[in-house]
């Protein structure tokens, strides 16, 4: 009985948002990875396009909340997540059509566009300070838990409950329905492939007649709702914070290398890989030992590796490690 | 006029000239092979012809179309196919994917008629249809190459090398393939290392020396002529 508790215990706290928390890592590093094999950039303006797409949503969350529209026991921000996820691709369309497209002309080096990117980044942090404030926002709404710590306490007859989130199973479904539909529009379609032909080999995408700026439009549409998607659920799960969204770009990019960057199933595997290092790493075991322990004995310590202040350490700690051992990632990715 | 007639085609790739009223015609069915030392210019000849390179004179007529200015991309759908040497197929892409890239431009409802002609001409892209083109040795990788230009149904065929760096006996079952691509038509221009195999099979030979025309004339006639034979075919 002791084993089941420490594992449920371990389940509650580490699987359940360690799970939650790699979905939206994996829907930005997606994100992260597609730019990279089309457009052939880190784009360090990512992070803020997720933010953006959360802060619009919240917007609308918030006039749909006014206007008494609800959808009870989903979150009202699911309802108005489309609209987020527009306003984000044209944010990224006009980013790229006004700043991007420019370098592209003049066949910029990488670094130069990693550079325009954190300036882009700026931007969009700044617009995003002045419509909605640096201040953390509430927007979840709709039932909180789908299976209650008391609630599975009782059903699995344990002393240590399971507790789920609703934010943290939509997290799942949403992230899974997203990433099925984007892997059947790569393998299967016309502009799918026609995407992988060009991160594969640019000159002869063009012999091909591959039209360059509709995939890097492509490319930017499903990118930027990738984002808004990641941004919305990060948001539901924990608040929304504009502050984070310039620390969460390390876990990203962590995710991106570590996958192989430039690969899509890359990009899933390695934020998962963050995202349970992260919260493993960050976990007090002290009552975690004590079950597996001798009765009546508990470690004296937290048994906590790493404070969770630190826990970007984690991310850090990883992108250096693999930058030096395995630089093309798990899945051979392109080199930075 | 022949199909193609590429005319007094002077230029380089910004610098200095490297091509100097340099001509090249192909007609419809035939085989035309240019030959020379290294760095005679071969190459760039054919990227000319190809519009990836600047001419500061001279004129490419495709079909009775003058295309000189014509961007590479906007020459594909003209009716030009064009096989780089190097980086030909998508590493990353199955061999069937390959295939359908080339059909990329074309909106009919033929292209898996096309792709199944390919399939025969090439049995062995058959077999391997859904293996990553990355994965073939490098004459099945050729094979892919000319397929995929294949499938835009070009009128012209444009080859940079296609025997670079596979075995003799992948040479020779190359160029059959390609003496069969001719007789559907198709008029196939193709720069070539192996000068004495190339003309054997070749309707009409280019022999360039400094980016200049040295020898023009069948393949036959070159390879019978004593000053050819001497200089470029090694006795």
């Amino acid at each position: 009985m002791e084993i089941l508790n420490a594992l449920a215990l371990f389940a509650n706290f580490v699987v359940v948002p360690a799970t939650a928390y790699g979905a939206q890592l994996a829907l930005g590093a997606l994100g992260v990875t597609l730019i990279f094999g089309i457009l052939r950039f880190a784009n360090f303006a990512h992070g803020e396009l997720m933010s953006f797409g959360a802060m619009i949503t919240i917007l609308i969350t918030w006039f749909l909340q006014n206007m008494g529209v609800s959808i009870a026991p989903f979150p009202t921000a699911l309802l108005a997540l489309p609209i987020g996820v527009l306003a984000t691709i044209s944010l990224a369309l006009v980013t790229d059509r006004m700043v991007f497209r420019f370098y592209r002309k003049q066949r910029s080096n990488p670094i130069v566009f990693a550079i325009v990117s954190v300036g882009v980044m700026f931007l969009i942090a700044g617009i995003i300070r002045i419509v909605i404030g640096p201040a953390d926002q509430s927007f979840a709404d709709g039932e909180r838990f789908i299976i209650g710590a008391v609630q599975s306490r009782k059903a699995l007859g344990l002393d240590e409950g399971i507790a789920i989130k609703q934010s943290q199973l939509i997290t799942v479904v949403v992230t899974a329905i997203v990433v099925a539909w984007l892997f059947w529009f790569l393998q299967k379609t016309r502009s799918g492939k026609a995407m992988r032909a060009y991160s594969d080999d640019e000159d002869l995408a063009l012999l091909s007649g591959i039209n360059p700026e509709r995939v890097v439009m492509i490319c930017w549409v499903i990118a930027a709702a990738l984002a808004a998607i990641a941004g919305t659920l990060y948001g539901l799960d924990k608040t929304y914070k504009p502050f984070i969204f310039l620390q969460i770009l390390l876990p990203i990019f962590a995710a991106t290398i570590l996958g192989g960057i430039g690969q899509p199933v890359g990009a899933i595997l390695g934020a998962f890989i963050v995202a349970f290092s992260e919260v493993t790493v960050t976990y007090a075991f002290k009552k975690f030992l004590a079950y597996l322990g001798p009765t009546d004995w508990a470690p004296e310590g937290l048994v906590q590796l790493l404070s969770t202040d630190y826990k970007f350490a984690v991310s850090f700690i990883i992108l250096v490690a693999v930058l030096l051992i395995r630089p093309t990632g798990i899945i051979r990715g392109k080199v930075i | 006029m022949s199909f193609l007639s590429a005319t007094g085609m002077t230029g380089g790739y910004g610098g200095s000239d490297i091509l100097h009223d340099c001509t090249i015609n192909v007609e419809k069915g035939e085989i035309a092979v240019v030959v020379g030392p290294n760095g005679a210019g071969k190459s760039t000849a054919m990227k000319a012809v190809f519009g990836m390179l600047n001419l500061r004179e001279g004129s490419v007529v495709l079909d009775g179309k003058d295309i000189t200015n014509l961007a590479p991309q906007e020459r594909v759908p003209q009716g030009m196919g064009f096989v780089p040497q190097n980086r030909n197929v998508f590493v990353s892409m199955t061999v069937e994917e390959n295939l359908d890239m080339g059909a990329f431009i074309r909106n009919d409802d033929k292209i898996e008629e096309t792709k199944e002609q390919i399939f025969n001409l090439f049995p062995i892209l058959g077999e391997k249809r859904n293996q990553p083109a990355g994965e073939l040795s490098g004459g099945q990788r050729q094979q892919v190459a000319v397929g995929r230009a294949l499938m835009t149904q070009p009128k012209l065929l444009m080859l940079d090398e296609p025997t670079a760096g596979v075995s003799p006996i992948v040479m020779d079952e190359l160029f059959d393939k390609i003496v069969e691509v001719a007789r559907t038509g198709v008029a196939i221009l193709m720069v070539e290392q192996n000068a004495r195999q190339a003309l054997e099979i070749a309707d009409h030979g280019f022999v360039l020396v400094q980016g200049r025309n040295r020898f023009t004339d069948t393949g036959e006639a070159l390879l019978a002529n004593e000053e050819v034979r001497r200089s470029f075919l090694g006795g």
